[in-house]
């Protein structure tokens, strides 16, 4: 009882999104065939890496909505030294040296001067779109880069593309460095009560600064993952990149308030969303109708969450 | 007895205004149980910020082992030795008793955080100490005690020398006390040195050996706690001279006009009565924490009560929320007039009409003329010095403030006005001022309830005191019986 009790307080999401494949498998026969299942490990991947970055954000207590221009400033930047002939690894560190400096620069402002992230992060979203629409002239940059093909074509099975795996890889040794690390320590601490850091002696505005940082690592890391899908980046990729990533690592469990959460937490929440929206697909629900379905969906979900999170307590 | 290793000498420390802190000195010897004492304000705060490195001293020296020691920042203050448990504990709620104990240190030099090692550590700790519990367990779920229990666990984790406990007390049960007294004990016996900071007579003469009082910023005596009696501690904490800061009222108190009876809170049995006279100040005294602003809340409808009677006027009331208080002539000027008592980034004319908006209206809309008479009016009357009444509150000084929180319910035409610290904060001038706005709003038949924690505030303006403690009145002075001793005797 007790143990039955304990699984179900710690890993309420993924019995939720094992409950939700398990029956939408039985009662949908489209549901469990290869395509569709790769179509959801595929969707995965690109969101997801970037999700496993703004879990850091959290985690300090901050607040980030740029992402989604840093994605597209990264990735369109990648695409252009291809487009360019500039060596495929020097393209990729440009572009991942792209995001860092995003993330440095929105991170440096909040950090310093101590600005709400969310005014900052705003700002410096329009900021990252305007410089990526800009250098590419307005227009998507296309490049059926032979490495670029051949990553897309590696399949495990026939159904697991390459990057999901790295989605993985990446995933626990983010986990691994948040709660091992003494640095990955030091930013649950921050994160959860900053005063208490200070008091040791911890520079937190440095473990702020630094959670900006790798949030942008990770949206360049993503950016560039999405290119081995569609070899086309422009200014306005990733647009709702915030609205779809911020959920994720909500629903997976991680704190808004800071202190509380973790990578493998956010694979999950990913994990669970696709599935609910891949489902929503298999009934057909016309189009327009998805957002709102989505936001209910949503809502219901984070609400039902933190009821059993917090059924002892009177709030 | 054992031999000194720790020494503080000549240590001043002055805030813009104020000396905190002038010429402290003492020292303490391995395994002694130091109390610690002085009414709020004295400089206890100051000194262990001091020694924890949040402040910098002025002058002065601290030696351990005989050899001085810069204490910079907390950091150092640790790798000292030295460890301060403050009443706001210094814990995450959202990581394990184990990490807190460890925070900042699981792992060095870039090597993996080794859980088992460090579980294995805390527990050992927190076996130390005699408290069970898995070290797994997130800090936010134990109980202020519990949270106690690791605060130690953690300064023990460092080799600490010396550990000064912040009123510790005031939070925890009989029994939880009496835990923390074994603990303190076997800290003792193993060489520890512990200043415990308390209010409270009775928990210093039964843990501690010496006691050092504290007076406005100086030590006044440190005297071995078996020689001397309560009462001769509490006159060394006040043995000041009531000033005649407090300009004298010529009227006299007239009918009854406030009586409460049987007031309890929810869950707590209190059945606090007093009664309040026209033109009448009536001082409530006691400690932070005794419980007097929680009465008034009751009172005033804020807080929940269980029961209580209150009579206006020989009428009986029902008073179960803000606006029926307001409505039977009450009002309550807060504690913290910047959360609680004024909107800051409103100009005075807007604080000033808040509390009754129904005097502004003509018809159908609100008139604007007399929204200007009325903070005119008020701005006169009880001085706020400000250039124009558009002025933002929040660029007023904490007195001028003050004095629009007080026009603000004066507004709204009170019969009774509940004062919760209505000086804290402000300067010399400014109090005086407020003093005499209160003396006049007696002489106007109006009735003040004056809260607070300055002792001699309370002694100088009040005709009656009440003295609060644990929740309850435990003393009525009038006349002769209202100075300092007297009071400090029944609020300890």
């Amino acid at each position: 009882m007790t143990l039955v009790k304990k699984a179900f307080n710690n890993y309420r999401i993924p019995l939720l999104a094992a409950v939700i494949f398990v029956v939408m498998s039985l009662v949908n026969k489209n549901f469990f065939t290869p395509y569709n299942i790769f179509t959801i490990v595929d969707s995965i991947s690109g969101y997801g890496i970037v999700a496993l970055g703004f879990t850091f954000i959290l985690l300090v207590g901050q607040l980030d909505i740029s992402f989604g221009s840093v994605i597209a400033l990264s990735a369109c930047v990648f695409m252009m030294m291809l487009q360019a002939q500039i060596n495929f690894v020097l393209a990729l560190i440009a572009a991942l040296a792209v995001g860092c400096a995003c993330g440095a620069v929105t991170g440096f402002f909040v950090a310093t001067f101590r600005l709400s992230p969310f005014i900052v992060s705003m700002t410096m979203q329009l900021a990252y779109k305007g410089i990526a629409l800009t250098i590419t002239n307005q227009t998507p940059v296309s490049v059926p880069h032979p490495v670029l093909q051949a990553i897309n074509n590696i399949k495990l099975f026939n159904i697991f593309p390459i990057v999901f795996f790295f989605f993985l890889l990446l995933a626990v040794l983010t986990e691994l460095f948040l709660r091992k690390t003494q640095f990955g320590r030091n930013l649950y601490l921050v994160g959860g009560n900053i005063n208490v850091a200070d008091n040791l002696g911890l520079k937190s505005r440095n473990y702020l600064w630094s959670a900006y940082i790798f949030q942008g690592l990770y949206a360049a890391i993503g950016g560039v993952v999405m290119m081995t899908r569609q070899f086309s980046a422009s200014g306005n990729l990733a647009l709702q990149g915030p609205m779809e990533v911020i959920p994720m690592v909500i629903v997976g469990g991680t704190s808004m308030a800071g202190g509380r959460g973790g990578a493998i937490k956010t694979v999950w929440g990913v994990v669970l969303l696709k599935i609910i929206y891949n489902s929503m697909t298999m009934f057909s629900i016309p189009a327009p109708l998805q957002p709102f379905v989505k936001g209910l969906i949503l809502l219901a979900v984070i609400v039902s969450d933190k009821y059993m999170e917090r059924r002892h307590e009177k709030i | 007895m054992n031999t000194t290793f720790f020494e503080i000498r000549h240590v001043s420390k002055s805030f813009p205004g104020v000396k905190a802190l002038d010429d402290v000195g003492f020292s303490v010897a391995e395994g002694e149980i130091r109390a610690l004492v002085g009414e709020n304000g004295a400089g206890k705060s100051t000194l262990m910020k001091i020694l924890n490195g949040n402040y910098k001293k002025d002058e002065g020296q601290i030696l351990i082992d005989g050899k001085e020691v810069n204490i910079t920042d907390p950091l150092v203050a640790a790798a000292n030795g030295i460890s301060i448990i403050f009443q706001e504990l210094n814990l995450v709620d959202e990581l394990s008793i184990a990490e807190n104990i460890y925070a900042g240190r699981l792992a060095k030099g870039g090597k993996l955080v080794d859980w088992k090692t460090i579980n294995h550590q805390a527990k050992e700790l927190l076996d130390r100490i005699g408290f069970d519990v898995d070290p797994r367990t997130e800090v936010g779920k134990l109980t202020v005690a519990g949270k106690q229990m690791v605060e130690i666990a953690k300064a023990l984790s460092r080799d600490c020398r010396i550990i000064l406990m912040d009123e510790p007390s005031a939070t925890l049960t009989k029994n939880e006390l009496s835990a923390l007294f074994d603990i303190i004990r076997d800290l003792k016996a193993k060489g520890i040195a512990v200043i415990y900071i308390s209010h409270r007579m009775e928990e210093i003469f039964e843990i501690c050996e010496t006691a050092t009082v504290m007076r406005d910023g100086r030590i006044i005596n440190t005297v071995k706690v078996d020689e001397v009696t309560s009462d001769q501690i509490v006159e060394m904490m006040v043995g000041r001279e009531v000033s005649s800061a407090y300009p004298k009222r010529k009227t006299q108190p007239g009918e009854e006009v406030l009586r409460v009876e049987n007031l309890c809170r929810k869950d707590r049995k209190q059945n606090i009565s007093f009664t309040l006279r026209r033109g009448e100040v009536l001082g409530v005294a006691g400690l932070v924490g005794a419980g007097r602003t929680e009465i008034m809340r009751g009172l005033f409808g804020v807080d929940y009560i269980s029961s209580c009677d209150v009579y206006i006027h020989g009428e009986k009331v029902r008073i179960n929320n803000p606006a029926a208080a307001k409505k039977h002539g009450i009002a309550f000027l807060t504690e913290d007039r910047k959360i609680e008592g004024l909107t800051l980034d409103f100009t005075i004319k807007a604080n000033m009409v808040m509390a009754n908006l129904p005097k502004l209206r003509k018809g159908l809309f609100t008139s604007s003329k007399v929204e200007n008479e009325i903070a005119d009016l008020y701005i006169e009357k009880i001085n706020v010095k400000t250039p124009s009444r558009n002025q933002k509150v929040g660029n007023l000084s904490g007195g001028n403030q003050q004095k629009v929180v007080i026009g603000k319910w004066l507004n709204a035409d009170p019969e009774i006005l509940i004062m919760d610290e209505p000086t804290r904060g402000i300067d010399v001038g400014a109090k005086r001022e407020i003093y005499e706005i209160i003396n006049e709003l007696a002489a106007q038949g109006k009735s003040v309830i004056l809260i607070s924690s300055e002792l001699p505030e309370v002694l100088g303006m009040s005709d009656r005191v009440l003295v609060v403690k644990d929740d309850a009145i435990v003393a009525e002075l009038t006349g002769e019986d209202i100075n300092a001793v007297e009071v400090m005797r029944y609020a300890l």
